[in-house]
């Protein structure tokens, strides 16, 4: 499945429905994991996906990926797995792409100008947790 | 849908997970071989092999790149194009297909 398109510094979901060889929703042995690869095969980022409303729904794992430092615009592959009763599954590939206009900072959550005598500042601080200090902002 | 490719691209790449019927991972026998048709048309536009063993140690993993998406091998802007995967597992044949659009 194409999960979207999206730019740096955004979240995409990654997930995976879990089901047995009947196709009957069934809980893993442990969290799904997925691996990102580049389109030219090369690995990216690796993780676990957490439950989706466990309580709720059987084997719905979800994971929002942050695009960040790891990441380049370009297109992506998925791929998942899980176990269940130590029989492995590996559900249909998911595809995504990074497409221009992002930074892996992130957005700006919030913003301060400075007045200083030496110069005008911008202090923010992005939704990635980081502070950033640009000078002499100008249009 | 594996996503959007713009007209001349030539690294582009696709995802082949080789599972049995139970969507096990399993090694299939030979190199999957894949095979792109523009909507209504019977003969390819475009075929190949995927990777002859698998790729970062992962079972049945055989994603295929650099295929050249451009207009010298008949792909246009605007349309659906369709990517027919088949590999043989034990001697019994799976398919796989998924699409892509070009930009």
């Amino acid at each position: 499945m194409f999960r979207g398109r999206k730019i740096l510094g955004e979240e995409i979901r990654l997930g995976c429905q879990t089901v047995n060889s009947a196709r009957t929703p069934t809980a893993p042995d442990s969290a799904p994991t997925f691996r990102v690869y580049t389109e030219s095969g090369t690995l990216t980022a690796t993780g676990f996906l957490p439950p989706t409303e466990r309580y709720v729904v059987t084997g719905l794992f979800e994971y929002m990926l942050a695009l960040g430092t790891l990441f380049a615009t370009g297109r992506y592959m998925v791929r998942y797995q899980y176990a269940i009763s130590s029989t492995s599954y590996t559900p249909e590939p998911d595809t995504f792409e990074v497409v221009g206009g992002g930074d892996t900072h992130g957005q700006f959550v919030s913003l301060a100008f400075l007045d200083r005598p030496d110069a005008d500042w911008i202090v923010g601080q992005t939704d990635a947790g980081n502070t950033l200090i640009n000078r002499n902002p100008h249009v | 849908m594996v996503g959007f490719v713009p007209l001349g691209t030539t690294t582009f790449g696709f995802p082949i997970q080789c599972t049995d019927n139970n969507r096990h991972p399993q090694t299939p026998d030979a190199a999957p071989t894949w095979r792109i048709y523009a909507a209504g048309t019977a003969a390819a536009l475009l075929t190949g092999t995927a990777p002859s063993s698998d790729q970062d140690s992962q079972t049945g993993w055989r994603p295929t790149s650099n295929v050249s998406i451009t207009a010298g091998n008949n792909f246009a802007s605007g349309n659906v194009y369709f990517i027919r995967v088949s590999y043989a597992i034990s001697a019994v044949t799976y398919t796989d297909t998924s699409t892509f659009a070009v930009t």
